[in-house]
């Protein structure tokens, strides 16, 4: 595999966080994107299109979003590593077959640049409003991995780690980025700096089972000789339907939530600004967070004792440090491009105030008016 | 008007109509500054149709890692049409240097700021037969005049932006608007 174990240097280049997102996937060994065309996500359609026709890989434009996310599950079980990308709207019409690759443990990575939504809202402006679809778009107890960019160097780095993570614990993960990121042009390397993860194909163990209560089992590949079974059904350790049996699917669907659970310290990444003796904190992510450090920097040359926690990590919820950042600060501040989603889950863990800044006109937040709000707290 | 964008970070909004090469424009500006060393965040906005609707394009400069990624308060307003002059000019300070093109602006005597036109349109269709190229004409003029970046990068640029079909009427366009502004004076 390319790039393992390997440091090359990378020049710098001005390149848009969607063309990033298609230029970490293949460097990380990405080689089947099927897709429909969605602004604002399209750009990483037209890059994958480029990249994969040029090098050994296959394209494919779908008739619409739900055959995509299935071609993606298809070519992920003949072994190649894949991706679509979409954006609200699309990511609506993929959730059937996304709680399919959900419960058949099916590596995938689901990019979103999320746009001013609900339905169609405006294409070509910015939203944070998905927040929710990526935790519980899918019916049933599904526990997914969504991985926030705030740069279009994030866009590079998360992509790979989102299917470095996808491939380890044989789960789909959202790269859950915005159309500001998606579409902004920043100076970025384009390293092969990196570990490369690859799904264990053969080994001890059968592939829908596992001996150890948070296991990977092993994914073999269609056309790899063995007789392989694929069901959205409840199914046991080999793969067959076992849609009476009590136990089978109550230790299958434990399984799956502890792959993620279990492992919330290495999949969960937070990043800390000024918070060593801050007594008003901001908790944001994606492009809102960077609207929250300019207006931490600002309330500091006040006077104002800011700072600020960053999610990289949005699901799993980063719970543990929110209840820290709670114990430290007086008032938590969660500005996000929508109604208050991750506000609201953050006060489950916290007694501190949390207070919900939100802004939903298609526009990234002016640090001015966080500085004002963070003023006016009681 | 003097050199004064050594200042960091600069921010820069160019406004006009989807179709008038508005975010080509910032792209270019932000690949030249990039060259120049100097870290860059650009966006556009603009809506759903392909031509037409206003359309803006933003570009922060900085000599460190930027935070917040759009334009607050610009530096430099480029505006290619009374809609965008008229939504962003006269801006909330005075500071800022805003050029227009007459073909489309008609500036209004309160606005604040520096105001400098450049007809760049007339320029272009006079020179090239078409518009298209106003864009370019604009960018030679205010990297001149400002200093925003450097004359060898935005020449870059247009190697690293443009088909090779299109450099030589894109460096000539520059390098109209340098005359023209090495003409008024700064």
């Amino acid at each position: 595999m390319t790039g393992r174990e390997r440091v090359i240097e990378a020049p710098e280049v001005l390149v848009q966080g969607n063309v990033a997102v298609a230029e970490a996937a293949i460097a990380v060994g990405c080689r089947f994107f099927g897709g429909y065309p969605i602004t604002p996500s399209s750009e990483i359609m037209v890059r994958m299109a480029e990249l994969l026709r040029a090098g050994d890989g296959v394209f494919i434009q779908m008739e619409d979003e739900l055959a995509s996310i299935c071609a993606v599950i298809g070519a992920s079980w003949s072994g190649a590593k894949s991706m679509t990308a979409t954006s609200g709207p699309g990511l609506s019409l993929m959730q059937e077959a996304l709680g399919y690759a959900y419960f058949t443990e099916t590596p995938l990575v689901l990019v979103d640049i999320q746009r001013a939504g609900p339905a169609t809202g405006q294409a070509t402006h910015v939203g944070q409003g998905d927040m929710m679809q990526f935790r519980y778009g899918s019916h049933g107890d599904v526990f997914p991995v969504a991985l926030v960019p705030w740069s279009v160097q994030e866009c590079y780095d998360l992509t790979i780690r989102a299917f470095n993570l996808s491939e380890k614990f044989r789960i789909p993960v959202f790269l859950a980025a915005d159309e500001a990121v998606g579409h902004l042009r920043e100076n970025v390397v384009l390293h092969r700096n990196f570990e490369v993860v690859d799904r264990v194909k053969k080994g001890a163990g059968d592939p829908f089972g596992s001996p150890l209560r948070d296991g990977v089992p092993v994914m073999p590949s269609f056309g790899d000789g063995g007789h392989l079974m694929v069901t959205g059904s409840t199914h046991d350790a080999r793969g067959f339907r076992k849609v009476d049996d009590p136990e089978i699917h109550d230790a299958l669907v434990t399984r799956l939530m502890r792959k993620t659970l279990d492992h919330v310290d290495e999949i969960v990444e937070i990043e800390e600004h000024m918070l060593d003796d801050a007594e008003v904190a901001f908790f944001a992510y994606g492009v809102s967070a960077r609207s929250a450090l300019a207006a931490v920097k600002r309330l500091r040359s006040k006077g104002v004792k800011a700072g600020l926690l960053r999610a990289l990590t949005i699901w799993p919820f980063p719970e543990k440090q929110v209840t820290q950042l709670g114990a430290k600060v007086k008032a938590i501040v969660v500005p996000e491009l929508n109604k208050g989603m991750i506000a609201g889950v953050a006060r489950g863990f916290t007694g501190t105030p949390v207070h919900a800044f939100t802004q939903t006109n298609g526009k990234i937040i002016e640090p001015e008016r966080l500085v004002k709000f963070v003023e006016e707290l009681p | 008007m003097n050199n004064t964008m050594s200042k960091s970070p600069v921010q820069v909004r160019i406004g006009g109509e989807a179709g008038q090469g508005v975010i080509l424009a910032g792209v270019m500006l932000a690949s030249a500054a990039m060259e120049d060393g100097r870290k860059v965040a650009q966006s556009a906005r603009y809506g759903a149709a392909v031509r037409g609707g206003e359309a803006t394009a933003d570009l922060v400069i900085s000599d460190t890692p930027i935070d917040y990624p759009h334009v607050e308060i610009p530096d430099i307003l480029v505006v290619f049409s009374q809609q965008t002059y008229d939504r962003f000019a006269p801006p909330r300070t005075e500071d800022t240097k805003v050029f227009y093109d007459p073909f489309f602006v008609t500036p209004s005597k309160t606005s604040g700021g520096s105001l400098r036109e450049i007809s760049a349109t007339e320029m272009a269709i006079e020179r090239f037969g078409k518009s298209t190229s106003s864009n370019l004409i604009v960018l030679g003029f205010i990297a001149q005049l400002t200093g925003v970046v450097s004359e060898a990068s935005l020449n870059a640029a247009i190697e690293q932006n443009l088909p090779s079909r299109h450099r030589a009427v894109g460096l000539e366009a520059l390098a109209m608007g340098k005359k023209a502004a090495l003409e008024v004076g700064g």
